[in-house]
């Protein structure tokens, strides 16, 4: 199964490259982040010893570009009609789930991988707290798993990869943007009541700023697990109703 | 039929897959929630073990009523950061301490509400908004069951390393209903300011002591220190007389607990009284029967520890390492001593020296501030007749390490013979006279009293409506002088509190600030103090005018006239001085700008596409092998 997943592993990856898709993303990427870190978050003003200024907007640039990755995962080969003779194929559908939602989590990854000289750049300016800065980058990675399981998911039911991209972008904002504090009294989220429990555990904002600020836990990490695992299986369900 | 039922079927099935994640993330956030790992390097979100161990130790429920107001972040930006955090810090203390004993009240005073005035009452202080108006609220009520307060006016982030120590000390403080008395003894430096129609703040210090202590205020002639008297702490005396000295003698032989501050040369008593200024009291003839001796003849001092400030010189203004003025770290700070343990940088001024006595018998002797091995000294007396670029000429290096704090403990014999009172009608009204200790005792000795002086050591800016939590440190001084007294206090659960690195460093545009500054710091400051002497001579001018000192001759206008010609070009320079640092730091921001993102996303795509085309390039090229050996075939 490892092998199968490493072969459509590779493949999907590589095919990123073999259109300019992938340095037009990269570019868009790199642009949006600097854009947001020095103009929306004030990098000058604030004390950015863990680079908040640059994580905060994280999440809004992603929710662009990820689903531009995951897109045509599945729409393109149902439309051209290879989905087919992968799923005729003696590998199993995990294995193809995992080896596509890998591919494009990885090129998520590499995005953010592109940033360190970023890093070392203002490391050069001012001192950085690198363990902070780990658990940002942590909260980022996680952010990404459940942004690519998602637009795998949506591009799983679709055939036109544009309405996927769309859809995707919409369901990953509607997930971002959840948050019931409003129903609560201002302020009252620090109470440790119920309610207010229930609303922070659906909240993705309160997963992440809990990254972004250097301090992770258990509930951060099964928030952003639960949710791409529950994705990638809506997707494994997908295709197989859609075969059936 | 059937496809119907099977799309009821995975509708089910989605929702209940739907309802797990829900249910699996609310249950790990109600048992897991509070399992988080604090990555900041400064342990920024931990409390630390005296925090946890005061917590545990709360006898009544605590209820903080935080007054935050809902537009606080948005209206004061600088807040916005500091109040999430304030908000989380609150939070860890709740879920620290055991159930229901921390109660967290959250408050939106809007302007003229009822909540408002109530805040107002409280003693919350009004901050201003993007309009000037003060209407922005951002402090806590901190109350127990017995109706005790504390108030922490506002929060202000320049002091947000002491946080922790801050919250801890006040739950202590409620749980602890009495305050320790605190013996005060300062004739030359009146930290307590008496002054009748007319409002005159205390010392920032003094605010950061009444806080935690009962302050009595004792005079320098009286035959006995009070019994209910916790620890005494004496400040710079000017005569020890005999009364004083049997008060003192009979204290410690009785188990109390003495802080001595004294000094070589007090550079605020100097600048208080000027030349009438008088030396401190020699005490050695009570510190040394205690095994003790302070030097202060001699100055310490250490070129490796010495502040960098402008120096006059008859060749203008230098900036030097001026050896007297020492900058302690934590390698010349006791790291073993529990009142001096964390704290990594003091500030001394001219401060004296410390040496054991060679006879120590049962008493127990530790240093607390040292300079280095690379020590060295001057005469006390020339700081009276030098500047300061004399006195850093003069500077002796001796390759000594001097003790300017040191702590003695044990049990010590009496300085008399007998009740210096005995047949007097007061000596009745006195507890016996004791010869030998009765209870093991604790000295601390500081040959530096310009360490209490807060402008020496923390922005005091914001102290007038908020003595306490406004005053912002910049060095440990303030901890120092609070941890001692819990030192000899026996507050041994708080002395664990250490202070954490403040939350709001320098922003990396004030980080930029500083390096442009650096390079034309040399001249800014040459600069500006020639045009301090500048002024001043034109005020002489204006006095000596004013009062007709001298006649207005032709040849004084014209000095008046170029001094004044002088004073605009300097003026003028230091302007462009100021102008220049603000354009080069300008264009340094937009090339960091432009270089991030122009020319690094542009940098990142070039090596990628290379390292495609690399790859692409050797995988044609053994295509072409394959195509070519499969001919050859």
């Amino acid at each position: 199964m490892l092998k199968n997943t490493l072969t459509i592993f590779t493949k999907e990856f590589m095919s990123y490259f073999r259109t300019p898709t992938a340095y037009i993303i990269i570019a868009v990427y790199l642009v949006l982040s600097m854009f947001a870190t020095f103009y929306s978050s004030n990098f000058f003003m604030n004390n950015n010893i863990g680079l908040t200024s640059f994580f905060t907007y994280q999440p809004e640039i992603l929710i662009i570009l990820i689903p531009a990755l995951t897109m045509k995962l599945w729409s393109d080969e149902r439309r051209s009609g290879t989905i087919e003779f992968i799923l005729t194929q003696p590998i199993s559908y995990t294995s193809i789930i995992l080896g596509k939602f890998l591919a494009a989590f990885a090129f998520g990854c590499l995005l953010l991988v592109l940033t360190l000289p970023f890093d070392l750049y203002v490391s050069a300016l001012i001192s950085l707290d690198s363990t902070m800065i780990l658990s940002a980058y942590l909260g980022t990675i996680l952010s990404i798993m459940f942004l690519t399981a998602i637009g795998c998911m949506i591009s799983a039911f679709n055939t036109n990869s544009v309405l996927a991209y769309l859809f995707s972008v919409f369901m990953g904002w509607i997930l971002i943007s959840i948050n019931f504090d409003f129903l609560l009294q201002p302020w009252m989220n620090l109470s440790e009541n119920l309610s207010v429990k229930l609303t922070q555990s659906l909240n993705f904002y309160h997963h992440y700023q809990d990254m972004i600020m250097g301090e992770p836990g258990l509930d951060n990490l099964m928030y952003f697990c639960t949710l791409s695992v529950l994705a990638l299986w809506i997707n494994r369900i997908a295709i197989d109703y859609k075969k059936q | 039929m059937i496809k119907k039922h099977k799309n009821v079927g995975l509708l089910f099935f989605l929702l209940l897959m739907v309802v797990i994640f829900v249910c699996l993330n609310v249950s790990t956030r109600l048992i897991g929630g509070n399992l988080k790992i604090d990555m900041t390097q400064s342990q920024r979100y931990s409390l630390s073990d005296a925090s946890k161990e005061i917590l545990s130790s709360l006898t009544m429920p605590v209820q903080i009523r935080l007054y935050i107001s809902s537009n606080l972040a948005t209206e004061n930006p600088q807040y916005a950061n500091y109040a999430q955090f304030v908000l989380r810090y609150l939070k860890k203390y709740q879920q620290a301490a055991k159930p229901d004993l921390i109660k967290i009240e959250t408050l939106d005073p809007q302007p003229y509400s009822p909540l408002e005035e109530e805040a107002k009452r409280q003693g919350i202080k009004p901050l201003p908004d993007s309009g000037g108006k003060s209407n922005l609220y951002f402090g806590a009520v901190i109350t127990n069951a017995k109706g005790q307060k504390a108030v922490i006016p506002n929060f202000i982030s320049a002091r947000s390393g002491y946080l922790e120590t801050d919250i801890s000390r006040i739950l202590y403080k409620l749980n602890n209903s009495s305050k320790p008395k605190l013996g005060l003894v300062s004739p030359q430096l009146p930290l307590i300011t008496h002054a009748y129609g007319q409002i005159i703040p205390n010392w920032a210090i003094v605010a950061q002591l009444q806080n935690d202590y009962e302050i009595i205020e004792l005079k320098d002639n009286i035959v006995q220190i009070p019994g209910n008297i916790d620890v005494l702490l004496v400040i710079n005396i000017e005569k020890l007389s005999p009364l004083f000295t049997y008060a003192l003698d009979q204290f410690v032989l009785r188990g109390g607990k003495l802080l001595i501050i004294t000094d070589a040369f007090s550079e605020r008593q100097a600048s208080t009284h000027g030349q009438n200024s008088a030396p401190t009291a020699n005490l050695n003839a009570l510190l040394q029967n205690w095994g003790l001796n302070v030097n202060n003849e001699i100055i310490a001092g250490d070129r490796t520890l010495g502040e960098i400030t402008s120096i006059q010189t008859p060749q203008g203004t230098k900036a030097a390492n001026f050896p007297y003025w020492l900058h302690l770290s934590k390698s010349e700070i006791n790291q073993q001593h529990p009142a001096t343990k964390g704290l990594d940088n003091i500030v001394v001024k001219t401060s004296g020296i410390i040496s054991p006595q060679k006879n120590l018998g049962q008493t127990k002797y530790t240093p607390l501030l040292t300079t280095t091995a690379k020590g060295g000294n001057i005469a006390a007396k020339d700081l009276y007749a030098h500047n300061q670029a004399e006195l850093d000429n003069l500077f002796n290096e001796t390759s000594q390490q001097y003790t300017l704090a040191a702590e003695i403990e044990g049990k010590f014999p009496s300085l008399f013979n007998t009740n210096i009172l005995a047949g007097t009608k007061f000596a009745k009204a006195m507890p016996s006279f004791l010869s030998y200790s009765i209870a093991p005792s604790k000295i601390i000795v500081i040959a530096d009293s310009d360490f209490i002086v807060a402008e020496n050591w923390a922005d005091t800016s914001q102290t007038q409506n908020n003595p306490v939590y406004g005053l912002a440190p910049i060095y440990d001084n303030g901890s120092f002088l609070l941890r001692l007294l819990d030192y000899l206090t026996n507050r041994t659960t708080i002395l664990g509190l250490s202070n954490k690195e403040n939350f709001n460093t320098k922003s990396i545009g004030e980080e930029l600030y500083m390096q442009t500054f650096n390079q034309y710091a040399a001249a800014y400051n040459k600069a500006q103090a020639e045009l301090i002497q500048r002024l001043q001579l034109a005020k002489n001018y204006e006095t000596q005018i004013s009062q007709r000192l001298y006649p207005l001759t032709a040849q004084r206008a014209k000095e008046i006239e170029e001094n004044n010609k002088a004073i605009q070009s300097l003026q003028l320079k230091l302007k462009q001085i100021e102008y220049q640092i603000k354009e080069q730091n300008q264009q340094k921001i937009s090339s960091i700008t432009q270089k991030n993102i122009i020319y690094f996303p542009l940098t990142c795509i070039i090596l990628i596409l290379l390292c495609y085309m690399y790859l692409k390039s050797r995988q044609k090229k053994k295509i072409e092998e394959w195509v070519h050996e499969a001919r050859t075939h």
